[in-house]
């Protein structure tokens, strides 16, 4: 009795990489990767459509920079309690104008779903400090801020242990960010 | 002079409001209730064709579920009788058109009008042609002063004085259910809502103004003590809109979410829209180059609307800042979003020659993060070290912002350890009070 061993070719990566490309090409899938959003304190740049969490001691400070580079986004602010001082958001460098500041109380889930949806609005910053979001949620928001190519920022105390946020960060300082997990396009 | 005339196939109830809604085209406007309605559109030539006016009248009176014949004429009466009786031709008006150059606005039962027009299908005159042929003499020797006004004016002399019109202080708008078969429920409530919200649009759009506030008042048969037979809902509405059918879509869900927790005791017999509060409105003209664009205003409009609606007016807003050491009174909350900061507005002392850059500049850099209500710290020179030192008075005559003190210090902490955040810090009376945080 002998055993056979069939040997199976790989094609090189890069052939398989083109072939990959090519499928995708032809699924009409989107390339988001392609699409990101530039960042001064993170050369990658953000991909449009991700889920980025930010925690650390300068967290809020980083974000304002990034919407003080990109001053023409639409912006939804959305926070249970709303601690965030828009008078230093303003000294910052960010624009006002096009930041929509919401207190949600207890209907959070409920406004992000909204805001997600209506696709009206290219970034959204939620902050999870006061109750961490489930698993479920956060799944949801990733979906809809995928198919509506809208930036999703969460501002937590801690990292989140889900996987579904596609870049984790640590901002130390404004410009000193620490990647603590990246996946997929983040 | 070139008049058009509305005559409705059915009795409006409420004409002025009708009226007001074309008030944005001209402000010589003639109502002769219950069925016609007189614009003087001569000026709006330097705007519209007659053939473009119409075509929009017609769009306005669908949006607002009315039909009416239109016509065109250099006088009310002659608009009034193509109107109503359907002719091109001035001459082919009947002979009982008549009436309608002696009193065009119907304020008049007096019966010797009608003897008139009786008197001269008798004499063979069938038409306004016929009348117009009949000599000016002879028609005062038979009908006096009556006989003559109708001739002069028919041929476009003596024109009428129009009345002054001016539209209600309070836009309100009024449904009533036949007494026979009041309304049930709310689907019955929906059909004639919606052509009553697009006539309060239109009614404010002609005064430059837009809703901020509509009450929806819902009449019902009777009730039970305590409770009152009207049940009153509020709904407010934060940015400029551009349909009708959005609104109704939030009212509908503002109307049933009310409803559930407060339910109708007996059969609805009237509905009424009642216009709280209006805001200035100046409809821009859309961009035709950027649809997108449109179109995301608009999403963004109703995002806006439908989450005030669900939270209330006051946690959906844009922020405006203003140049105040104080940290409350340093931006405030508006509903739309703040124009381009004009600089040279705003200056801390006054002084024109100021550069006012200079003001925002002078105020120290913020916690990006503020505590609603600043709460007890103890701090030690170990951990933190004071790095900003502030001195700042409030305004004694206001109330006090929570426990700081009128003359509050604050202090700038900055931590030993590099992973903790600075600390804004207020020195009261029994010691210190965490205000913010330099996240």
């Amino acid at each position: 009795m002998g055993s056979s061993v069939t040997r199976i070719d790989l094609p090189a990566p890069a052939e398989r990489r083109e072939k990959f490309e090519a499928l995708r090409r032809e699924l009409g899938s989107h390339d988001q990767a392609k699409e990101r959003t530039t960042f001064s304190a993170y050369p990658h740049g953000f991909a449009v459509g991700s889920l980025i969490e930010i925690v650390g001691p300068a967290k809020t400070t980083t974000l304002a920079l990034f919407l003080k580079e990109h001053p023409d986004l639409r912006v939804a602010w959305v926070e249970s309690r709303l601690t965030v001082n828009p008078y230093a958001l303003f000294q910052r460098g960010v624009n006002l104008r096009n930041i929509l500041f919401v207190e949600a109380g207890e209907h959070a889930h409920w406004c992000l779903t909204q805001i997600l949806e209506s696709g009206c609005l290219r970034v959204v910053v939620a902050d999870n400090s006061w109750a961490s979001m489930d698993e479920r949620e956060l799944r949801r928001y990733q979906l809809l801020s995928e198919s509506h190519h809208t930036h999703f920022f969460l501002l937590s105390k801690a990292p989140h242990s889900s996987w579904i946020p596609h870049l984790q960060i640590e901002a130390r300082s404004q410009t000193d960010l620490h990647v603590l997990r990246r996946r997929g396009v983040g | 002079m070139r008049v058009l005339c509305l005559y409705f196939s059915k009795p409006i109830a409420d004409m002025q409001s009708v009226a007001e809604v074309f008030y944005r085209a001209t402000p010589t406007i003639a109502l002769r209730a219950p069925f016609a309605l007189f614009l003087e559109i001569s000026k709006c030539q330097a705007l519209y064709k007659e053939s473009t006016f119409l075509a929009r009248t017609r769009a306005t009176l669908r949006r607002i579920n009315l039909e009416a014949n239109l016509a065109v004429a250099d006088d009310i009466g002659t608009a009034l009788g193509l109107a109503l009786f359907r002719v091109n031709d001035k001459a082919k008006l009947p002979i009982e058109s008549v009436s309608f150059y002696v009193d065009p606005l119907g304020h008049s039962a007096d019966n010797t009008i009608s003897e008139m027009t009786r008197t001269l299908r008798l004499m063979g005159v069938k038409t306004i042609g016929d009348f117009l042929n009949v000599p000016t003499r002879e028609l005062a020797s038979r009908f006096s002063r009556l006989g003559l006004l109708a001739h002069l004016r028919a041929q476009g002399q003596m024109p009428l004085v129009w009345p002054s019109f001016s539209p209600r202080e309070q836009v309100i708008e009024r449904f009533s259910f036949d007494e026979e078969a009041p309304a049930e429920n709310l689907q019955a409530v929906y059909f004639p809502l919606r052509p009553m919200i697009e006539r309060v649009i239109l009614r404010l759009r002609a005064r430059g103004a837009r809703i901020r506030q509509v009450d929806v008042i819902l009449q019902q048969e009777h009730s039970a003590p305590p409770m009152k037979p009207e049940q009153r809902l509020a709904l407010h509405i934060q940015l400029p809109y551009v349909s009708g059918g959005a609104i109704f879509q939030i009212l509908r869900e503002k109307l049933e979410a009310h409803l559930r927790q407060n339910p109708l005791i007996s059969r609805i017999t009237d509905v009424r829209l009642e216009v709280i509060e209006a805001a200035p409105y100046s409809p821009t003209q859309k961009n035709i180059f950027d649809q997108k664009k449109e179109e995301t205003d608009e999403s963004l409009f109703q995002l806006v609307n439908r989450l005030a609606t669900r939270l209330g007016p006051d946690s959906v807003f844009f922020a405006d800042p203003h140049a105040n050491y104080l940290p409350e009174k340093n931006w405030q909350k508006v509903k739309d979003s703040p124009a381009e900061r004009d600089f040279s507005a705003v200056t801390k002392t006054g002084d024109p020659s100021e550069d006012a850059s200079a003001a925002w500049s002078r105020v120290p850099e913020r916690p990006l993060r503020l505590l609603p209500k600043p709460i007890p710290l103890e701090w030690t020179t170990k951990q933190w070290e004071v790095i900003h030192k502030e001195i700042l008075l409030t305004d004694w005559w206001e109330p006090r912002f929570g426990p700081l003190p009128l003359e509050r210090v604050y202090f700038r902490l900055a931590s030993k350890s590099p992973s903790v955040p600075d600390l804004w810090v207020c020195q009261s009376r029994d010691g210190y009070l965490l205000h913010g945080v330099f996240e």
